[in-house]
């Protein structure tokens, strides 16, 4: 037999499901697959399984590795996926799949590009304030959320009882980004995370904000859009410049 | 590229996220550590601001788990760049991975895989060793695993594979003993004739670790102290390894940084004593 009907065989073995009758050696590489893998997601998804319980969430992730083999090198990026298989797995309780994104995105995060505070007093070297670009904190993950998933994150990972789950009509935005080192998030209103994802495509700031005051003629957003640029910067979520964009 | 790796002769321990604090505050009496490569290849954060502090006080040897030198793909390139920048950062003592497939056809098992020890698989081996090299301008080191089973088509012992592997590529090995005392049980061969069989002057590295007890097999596990049988291999070969770097190798269950500490211990006296025959 060639090396590789070998190596297929074999791995068809391994993720052969159930397990067909295999000797005792085969039968280590075929448990070692799902404890690989379920073991990285316990440690990744930490508080979607304290949410679940052991058994929905134990079961939650055998199926899921069943429907999704591996593909790449990196044993972290296994799991992406979760949030997605959950919402499908759980369609009447989205705050499970939020609570999965968000234990992902604070793990991506934790791993992705460090950047350095902008310091307030860079805004005064813009010189064009119609062509500024704003460049966000390259660990910034965004999605928009339905339930106070955030909340119960918090309580979870404090082993504190989490609150009461509700859901909300209007859609706002969980933000997740790093600074010093830590991940952390931070729920968005709509017109905040609105301007957010204009200025995380690239958008320039004169336009994404005149979107914005479009789309609420009967609101004066000039003072709240400072108020919010000013926190961006102080947390982090803005970290740069469009250099080509200000004065020199 | 250099075909040559001078040896290290030395004492060390894996770079571990539960040692981290009491390493940065109270850096060990030890010669080098090891990292494992893929926990380091990302684009930033906490372990790559560790990993520059220790750097900074002891020389690093990079390990990896996923080269995949058995399949007939290899190592992708997006894993060979990133692996590369790594090396840029670390300047490391040397890079290993094993003897191994980690998957095929776009399915990866995370798992060291074993090899049919065929010439097919040495030819797709040599293929992927020299690619790499020549890549990373830099010999590797080749890990023995731990296997569970072996194939009826084996054309070599896996000692005669692996120094068939240094002659034909010019690389070096990485000798887990705890490896070679797992599959000499798993398998019914002498470890002593695998150790007699080996080039042990290619050997730049060795490993000690633990192991747990399947229902007939050894398993590696890397989740308990190095345990009587593989102290008594390491007594046995020590003194022939003056010239490698050796550290214990502990990734599950992970004790208090001073019991690992005790172990090193432990190898740096049974390698005082005796004599390479």
């Amino acid at each position: 037999m060639s090396l590789v009907a070998t190596q297929q065989a074999f791995l068809g073995q391994i993720l052969a499901n159930p397990a067909p009758t295999l000797s005792e050696g085969m039968r280590v590489y075929h448990h070692a697959y799902r404890a690989r893998l379920s073991g990285a997601m316990a440690e990744t998804y930490a508080q979607v399984w304290a949410w679940l319980g052991d058994d929905a969430f134990h079961s939650a992730v055998l199926a899921y590795i069943e429907q999704h083999p591996s593909s790449q090198w990196s044993l972290d990026d296994y799991g992406q996926d979760f949030a997605a298989f959950l919402a499908g797995r759980f369609p009447d309780d989205p705050e499970i799949a939020e609570l999965a994104w968000l234990d992902a995105a604070l793990r991506q995060a934790f791993a992705a590009e460090d950047a350095d505070l902008l310091d307030g007093t860079a805004l005064m070297q813009v010189g064009d304030w119609e062509t500024v670009r704003f460049v966000l904190n390259p660990a910034l993950r965004h999605r928009p959320i339905r339930s106070n998933a955030p909340a119960l994150w918090r309580a979870l990972s404090k082993d504190k009882t989490p609150p009461e789950v509700l859901y909300f009509e209007a859609t706002s935005g969980l933000c997740v980004w790093k600074t010093a080192l830590a991940s952390r998030f931070r729920t968005l209103e709509a017109d905040e995370y609105a301007l957010i994802c204009a200025l995380a495509v690239g958008q320039g700031f004169a336009a994404a904000c005149e979107t914005l005051t479009r789309d609420a003629p009967d609101r004066d957003l000039t003072a709240q859009i400072g108020a919010w640029l000013g926190q961006w910067l102080a947390e982090g979520l803005v970290t740069g410049l469009d250099a080509t964009e200000t004065s020199s | 590229m250099p075909t040559s790796l001078a040896p290290f002769p030395g004492f060390g321990l894996g770079l571990r996220p539960p040692h981290y604090e009491a390493i940065l505050a109270s850096p060990p009496s030890i010669d080098f550590f090891e990292i494992i490569s893929e926990n380091f290849m990302i684009d930033g954060g906490r372990p790559l601001h560790v990993l520059d502090r220790v750097r900074a006080d002891y020389p690093i040897a990079m390990h990896g788990v996923s080269m995949s030198l058995g399949s007939p793909d290899g190592p992708g390139p997006d894993y060979l760049r990133r692996l590369q920048t790594l090396i840029s950062r670390v300047d490391p003592l040397w890079v290993s991975d094993h003897l191994c497939w980690t998957g095929i056809n776009g399915r990866n098992s995370h798992d060291l895989l074993p090899l049919p020890l065929t010439e097919e698989a040495m030819a797709t081996v040599c293929r992927h060793i020299d690619r790499v090299q020549s890549f990373l301008q830099r010999p590797l080191l080749i890990e023995n695993p731990s296997t569970y089973v072996t194939f009826a088509e084996d054309a070599y012992t896996e000692w005669g594979f692996l120094t068939e592997l240094c002659r034909r590529t010019g690389c070096y090995l990485l000798l887990d003993i705890n490896n070679v005392f797992v599959s000499a049980h798993n398998h019914g061969f002498s470890a002593q004739a695998y150790l007699d069989g080996l080039p042990l002057e290619r050997v730049r590295q060795v490993h000690l670790a633990g192991h747990s007890q399947g229902d007939t097999l050894l398993i590696d596990t890397h989740d308990a102290p190095v345990p009587d049988g593989v102290w008594g291999l390491w007594a046995e070969v020590a003194t022939c390894l003056s010239h490698a770097a050796v550290m214990i190798e502990r990734d599950d269950e992970i004790p208090p940084l001073y019991e690992l500490l005790s172990e090193l211990d432990t190898a740096r006296r049974l390698a005082s004593v005796g004599v390479c025959v």
